[in-house]
């Protein structure tokens, strides 16, 4: 319900300022998107919460599983980007 | 319903936030790395700090369980109660970490993103749902292995460390502040790494000051003399067996003619009835968390009586995670060589007292 409540409201207002416009995604990028939205998926339903409810919900009130997941999920990010930014380079 | 009509308004209103602000952790992650600009990363650093601050003071000055405090937006208690399962929340984690660049977008950024017409965001929130699937697949298949839990549901980090949470308050305040001192000043990353190991340190060291007197148990603790302290691990490891859906584990605690009597009356006669009923359990349930404490045991050379307040959750994956069951457990134990065994197990429900 929260993932409804914040689409509608992410898209009455992007409406208001004029931002909304469908954007079509080359193949590429949609297989990307659909493998990381896919990878997130299995990481949440391991994991029993998403970034946000770890981040900024477990770690606040000192969950200790939170605080693992979260500094999990940024090592995690971090190496990725680290990795994308070297195969870059040398391309 | 009403429950859903709230996290329906909240979503809206969040919704309206993270679209205005572009709030993703993706976004302020590669800000961080590919342009080194770390405006919108220290921004989630002080969020969670100041959050840390202000949970920890109303928990401290209110009466409120602190894990209730999200629950008038919609976010279910039950969730903060989650016991740490290293190896699942490593793997989770860093799983999730990976998807979150791959998908450009962390759950809140995909979720924003789909509403602002961005067709790759509602790709990623399909490829979400499947990876829902197939958790409960591998789950239900029994591939991701048994939960090892290190601490009972609903440990916090001061209980842990075995401090006082209003030490923790001080410490996450003076580390706000030298950051902030720091910030301002205009600090390299090394600066800010300093900060951060002297704090760690600072941390580590509270351990031995708060000592265990600066605990604050919900019940006072049973004193227990070396013999009770035998039997309540017995208990203790019997519970990790069957929170870890093991039958044959769980099994192996009783005599071969142990009785066991369910809350609900039916009565097990032997262990081969017992293994069928844990077997039953475990197959139906995804997750099994069992949990209790010492209320009195009683013990002699050969035989022991321990009793235990204990509470059960039982659900399946991606189920709204039910509250506690409370029930009492008496417990006939024998001494089998060197260990002992269960020779009856009485589950009455704590509810009806």
């Amino acid at each position: 319900m929260w993932g409804v409540g914040t689409i509608m409201g992410s898209f009455i207002s992007a409406l208001t300022s004029k931002k909304f416009k469908l954007r079509k995604p080359h193949g590429k990028v949609a297989a990307r998107s659909f493998l990381g939205g896919l990878l997130m998926g299995l990481g949440v339903a391991l994991t029993h919460g998403c970034n946000l409810l770890h981040i900024l919900g477990g770690t606040p009130l000192l969950v200790p599983a939170s605080i693992l997941v979260s500094a999990a999920i940024i090592v995690g990010a971090y190496i990725t980007l680290r990795l994308m930014l070297s195969y870059e380079s040398k391309l | 319903m009403i429950i859903l009509l709230v996290a329906l308004v909240v979503g809206i209103v969040l919704g309206f936030i993270f679209q205005k602000s572009q709030f993703c952790m993706t976004l302020m992650l590669t800000e961080s790395v590919f342009f080194k600009s770390h405006r919108r990363l220290a921004g989630l650093i002080l969020a969670v700090l100041i959050s840390t601050i202000l949970f920890n003071i109303a928990a401290f000055l209110g009466t409120v369980d602190r894990l209730n405090l999200l629950s008038g937006v919609g976010v279910d208690p039950a969730f903060f109660r989650a016991p740490l399962l290293i190896e699942r929340d490593l793997v989770g984690g860093l799983i999730f970490g990976l998807g979150m660049i791959l998908a450009g977008g962390c759950v809140a950024g995909v979720l924003f993103r789909i509403g602002e017409g961005q067709l790759s965001s509602a790709i990623s929130f399909l490829g979400l749902m499947t990876g829902f699937a197939v958790a409960i697949i591998l789950e239900t298949a029994g591939v991701l292995g048994p939960e090892i839990s290190l601490y009972p549901p609903g440990t916090l980090l001061p209980q842990v460390l075995q401090v006082q949470p209003i030490l923790l308050v001080v410490l996450a305040t003076g580390f706000l502040l030298a950051v902030l001192v720091a910030l301002r000043r205009g600090a390299s990353w090394k600066a800010l790494l300093i900060i951060v190991i002297v704090f760690s340190i600072a941390a580590s060291g509270m351990h031995y000051y708060g000592g265990t007197e600066a605990v604050q148990p919900t019940a006072p603790p049973l004193q227990l003399t070396e013999e009770q302290g035998e039997i309540d691990r017995f208990i203790s490891t019997f519970h990790v067996a069957v929170s870890n859906r093991s039958a044959p584990k769980a099994v192996s605690f009783f005599t071969d003619d142990a009785i066991m009597v369910l809350p609900d009356g039916t009565l097990l006669r032997n262990v081969s009835m017992i293994r069928g009923y844990y077997e039953e359990e475990f197959t139906r349930y995804h997750q099994y968390i069992v949990y209790g404490k010492a209320s009195r045991i009683e013990v002699t050379d050969n035989t022991a009586t321990a009793i235990y307040s204990s509470s059960l959750r039982a659900c399946t994956l991606g189920a709204t995670q039910p509250p506690y069951l409370p029930y009492r457990e008496t417990f006939t134990l024998v001494r089998f060589g060197a260990t002992w065994k269960i020779e009856t197990l009485i589950m009455t429900s704590r509810g009806a007292e």
